[in-house]
This record gives C-alpha cells, sequence and structure tokens, in this order.
C-alpha cells in the first residue's frame, strides 16, 4: 500500500505551487487591497452570507498574473533566440513561446483599458525578442486585459462607518444580495421574510466577515469565523429593532433556508456584563435537513450579541468554521471591542 | 516585523507534504493546490504570530483540513472567481491509474479514517501526534488507520501491510 502513496507524493512532487515569494506576494496584495478604501468590484459569496467582496483572489491593478506554466515540447540544447510575441493574443503567444521549447509566465498587464484594441494582447514580454537563452527559460509574458464587469454590491447604504470600527475587518458585507444560494446571513432575520418596520429608519450600515483565531485546548490554534455589523437609525429606530427582535425571536417557527432549517431562540445565557445601552444574545441553530457532507454535524447553534449603543446597534454574528461555532468569549470579546471602539470614536461614522 | 525567509523555509519545506495530504482529502489536484495555497496565505497574514509554534505544520494541516470540507466556504465559487483572475492551464499529466486508484479507495473512507491515514502515510505522523491533533484517543486512531487499511487494502487488491511506523513530523524549522 505504501507504494501507493509513495506514487502520490511524487506527483505532489510535480503539481505546480507558487514560489513562496510569489505567494508572500499575493498575500501582501491582498491585504492591501482588502485595506483600501474604494468600491466593491468583484463579488464573492462566502460562507453562504450576504457578502460582496473585494477581489481576494483578482491581482490589483498594477501586476495581476495567472500562471501559465508549459513543459517544452521538444527540449532543445543550449540556446534559442526568444520571439517576438508582443502584439499576438495570449493563446497565441503561449503557443509560439511553447513551441520554442519557454515555458511561459502569464501576467495581466494593467492599467486595464476596456475596449482597447490592445485588449487581450501581449504588450510586452521578458526577455525581449531576439535575446538568446536556455530553451526551457520561463519567458514572461504581460497582457492587456479588459476591464471585467464585476457584480457591485447594490445595497444602498452610504457605510460612512470606518473600517477600524471592526474587529478583524476582511471581507466587506452586501446586504442587498438575495441570492438564493446563500444560506445564511449576518443579520439575525428570525421571521423571513418579514422586514422589520425599524429597516425603514436605517440611516447607514456596514460590516465585515472577519477570521478569527481560537487557541484549542490541547491543540493547534483554529480559525473561526464571525460576520460584525454596525447599524445607525433615525428617531426610535435601533430601540425598535431591538423590541422587534426580541418579539420575532420568540413568535416565529422554524423555517428553511437552503439545505437548512434554523431556528431561533434566545440565549440562556445572557450578557454578564452590562453593554450599552440594550443588550440581546440570540441563539441560532443551523440543522442540515439531509445528511450533511464532509463530516459536518447534523446541527450547530451559533450565538448573535446584539448591542444597542445609542441609535447605533452592533450585531455579531457567530458563523463559526465548518459546522463548529465559534467560543462565546470570542463573540462577546468582539462585541466589546467593537462596542469600545464605537464610544471612543468620536466621529464614528465620519 | 514578519521573517521572510523563515516563511519561505516552511513553504519549502512542507508545501509538497501538505499538497499530498490536501489531495488526499479532496481527491482533486487543482481543489489541493488552491487549499494549499490558501492554507500558506493565511500562515503569512500571521506569520509574526505563527513563527513562534513549535509545529507551523500542524497549524496548516489542520487550516487544509477544515477548508478540505468547508462547504460553507463554497470553494467551488471561489475557484471559478480565481479561475477567472488566475487561468490555469493544466499541463501536467493527470494522475497515475495508482493514484487514481487510492483516490477512489480514499473517498470511500469515512472522514476520520481517512484524515488518519493521510496523516500518518503522507505527513508521517504518529499515533499518539493524529490522536492529539484529531482530538480523540490513541486507541481510537489505531482503529481507524487499522480499519481503513483494511479497507484501502482490499479496494487496492493488497494486503494490510506492516503496523505503524512512527516518524516524527519534520515540522517548520523556525528562528
Amino acid at each position: 500500500m505504501k507504494e501507493f502513496f509513495d506514487q502520490l507524493r511524487d506527483e505532489a512532487e510535480r503539481r505546480e505551487l507558487p514560489s513562496p515569494g510569489e505567494l508572500r506576494a499575493r498575500g501582501d496584495r491582498r491585504a492591501a487591497r482588502r485595506g483600501a478604501a474604494g468600491a466593491f468590484s468583484l463579488a464573492v459569496v462566502m460562507a453562504g452570507g450576504f457578502i460582496a467582496a473585494r477581489p481576494l483572489f483578482q491581482e490589483p491593478p498594477i501586476i495581476a498574473h495567472g500562471v501559465v506554466s508549459a513543459s517544452p515540447a521538444t527540449p532543445a540544447p543550449g540556446t534559442v533566440a526568444v520571439p517576438n510575441v508582443v502584439g499576438l493574443s495570449r493563446v497565441e503567444a503561449t503557443t509560439v513561446l511553447q513551441q520554442q521549447g519557454f515555458k511561459v509566465h502569464v501576467m495581466t498587464a494593467s492599467p486595464p483599458a476596456s475596449g482597447s484594441p490592445q485588449a487581450g494582447k501581449v504588450r510586452q514580454q521578458d526577455p525581449v525578442a531576439a535575446k538568446r537563452i536556455p530553451s526551457e527559460t520561463t519567458v514572461t509574458i504581460w497582457v492587456d486585459q479588459p476591464e471585467e464587469v464585476v457584480p457591485v454590491c447594490a445595497d444602498k447604504y452610504p457605510k460612512a462607518f470606518l473600517k477600524s470600527l471592526f474587529v478583524q475587518a476582511e471581507v466587506e458585507i452586501c446586504y442587498a444580495d438575495d441570492d438564493p444560494l446563500t444560506t445564511t446571513e449576518a443579520l439575525p432575520v428570525p421571521c423571513p421574510p418579514t422586514i422589520l418596520a425599524s429597516e425603514a429608519l436605517v440611516e447607514d450600515r456596514r460590516g465585515f466577515s472577519g477570521t478569527f483565531t481560537e487557541e484549542i485546548p490541547n491543540s493547534a490554534a483554529a480559525p473561526t469565523m464571525l460576520h460584525q455589523t454596525i447599524t445607525s437609525y433615525k428617531g426610535t429606530g435601533a430601540k425598535d429593532y431591538l423590541t422587534e427582535l426580541t418579539r420575532d425571536v420568540g413568535r416565529c417557527q422554524p423555517f428553511k433556508r437552503g439545505a437548512f432549517r434554523l431556528t431561533y431562540s434566545m440565549a440562556i445565557q445572557t450578557l454578564q456584563d452590562k453593554l450599552g445601552d440594550q443588550s440581546l444574545l440570540i441563539n441560532v441553530e443551523y440543522r442540515y435537513l439531509d445528511k450533511p457532507e464532509g463530516g459536518f454535524p447534523q446541527a450547530a447553534n451559533y450565538l448573535i450579541a446584539v448591542v444597542r449603543m445609542g441609535v447605533n446597534v452592533i450585531v455579531v454574528y457567530d458563523k463559526g468554521w465548518e459546522g463548529t461555532p465559534s467560543k462565546r468569549e470570542t463573540i462577546l470579546g468582539t462585541a466589546r471591542e467593537m462596542f469600545r471602539r464605537l464610544t471612543a470614536s468620536p466621529s464614528p461614522s465620519r | 516585523m514578519r521573517n521572510a525567509d523563515g516563511f519561505d523555509e516552511c513553504y519549502r519545506s512542507t508545501s509538497r507534504r501538505l499538497l499530498s495530504y490536501a489531495y488526499a482529502l479532496t481527491g482533486d489536484w487543482a481543489h489541493a493546490q488552491d487549499l494549499v495555497q490558501e492554507a500558506y496565505l493565511k500562515a503569512w497574514r500571521q506569520w509574526s504570530r505563527l513563527s513562534e509554534y513549535e509545529d507551523v505544520e500542524a497549524w496548516l494541516r489542520l487550516v487544509v483540513s477544515r477548508l478540505a470540507t468547508d462547504a460553507w466556504r463554497r470553494l467551488a465559487r471561489w475557484r471559478k472567481i480565481l479561475r477567472l483572475s488566475h487561468p490555469l492551464e493544466h499541463t501536467i499529466d493527470g494522475p497515475s491509474e495508482q493514484t487514481v486508484l487510492l483516490t477512489r479507495a480514499l473517498a470511500a473512507l469515512p472522514h476520520g479514517q481517512r484524515q488518519a491515514i493521510a496523516m500518518h502515510y503522507l505527513m508521517d505522523l504518529s499515533v499518539n501526534s493524529i490522536a492529539e491533533e484529531l482530538g480523540t484517543s490513541p486507541n481510537t486512531i489505531k482503529s481507524w488507520l487499522s480499519r481503513g487499511r483494511a479497507a484501502l487494502a482490499t479496494a487496492l487488491t493488497d494486503k494490510p501491510d506492516s503496523p505503524v511506523i512512527v516518524i516524527s513530523s519534520l515540522g517548520c524549522d523556525l528562528p
């Protein structure tokens, strides 16, 4: 049997992985992109949540790269003159270079020029044409790409709350997406499709999902995810929201959502320390309607902390990880920290 | 300040093993490659803290394990998006017949057994280490390995091989 696994290991050695430097650079670009203010440009629905994310995997404007590697068709000894592929399409250029025995590394050049006649054509190559290099050397080409038309979050909130008010703010949440495939939410909805009356008084709303690391006794640290939302209301909206939530959590029956049956209830535990003007701790059970996939538990319970501070309401909705809920302290600690930041911020929304 | 050299060294010394492990869990090279890259991206983001860990590979393995069964993250969508911006041309030959057989056999195992087998054969972890990592007893792991090996042996028309050989994890050499 061991030889089967040895074979698998051998195949793993041949599979393509980026260099550590490329990976670090990608990670840094992702971090920079996440940190950048601006409009959404690519929708990523993660965790079944209503999320439209900044392009996690789309490279930034300066250099976006995809990798195309090819083994040389006919390895030639010695050196070969690099053909000129500038102006060719990506496919043509790749074919020409591979025919000469070169490996090809494709970068997406920027700025993207939508509608540009050069879109999709090789703008630049390295090494330059006519230079003689060993045949198996990698030739990098930069291809002008038309700007992709990407989904934009359709919610109309000004999103003026500062990102720094959120803890571990990674992927911005879009509250307008009603993708029927989504199965979880960023805000508690105990009585769908009822729209709470307080929604009419919402002035602004912003939220992020974030991956947290929890220490597990006798084990390595484990990741987990929380959705964090801050909403500001006009008039009595914030107070009304908590009143409506309290009413609906006890009123409505479990309901089907995607592959799950959701049951909302008030958590037995309460927030130990007084937080804000008013606070709630809600429990929601996600129960698979069918046999869960991939070793997930049949049902899991997640906590939702709701804290009102004047006209603002903080909601921390636990998403857990693979059916394992986050630790209570992670959820409540995040709510406390968001409350602290909101309290400390002289102008949280500007 | 994150130590890039330490990260690079860790990546070089562990990524291939982690890739084979991810493949054993998913049965799909492209998926496995995605998972491994995602795990290291997460690691790099937290490297200043992770580099203090005695065994970073265990953390990476945990992330890969979780991502591998992460239906809620909708990796299919993620990969679709990834392909939009990173058009990959698969020019490497498909898996060998042996690997296809092994993949099928692994897929038929219960998740725990599959994970334990992969950790043992591909990550060279001892029974105790696997038990600790999976949060169960060594006897359970022995049972899983035994059953898993028997099932694989049947599927691969092979005989269960020798008892567990304990090779300590290489881990990541950290400064």
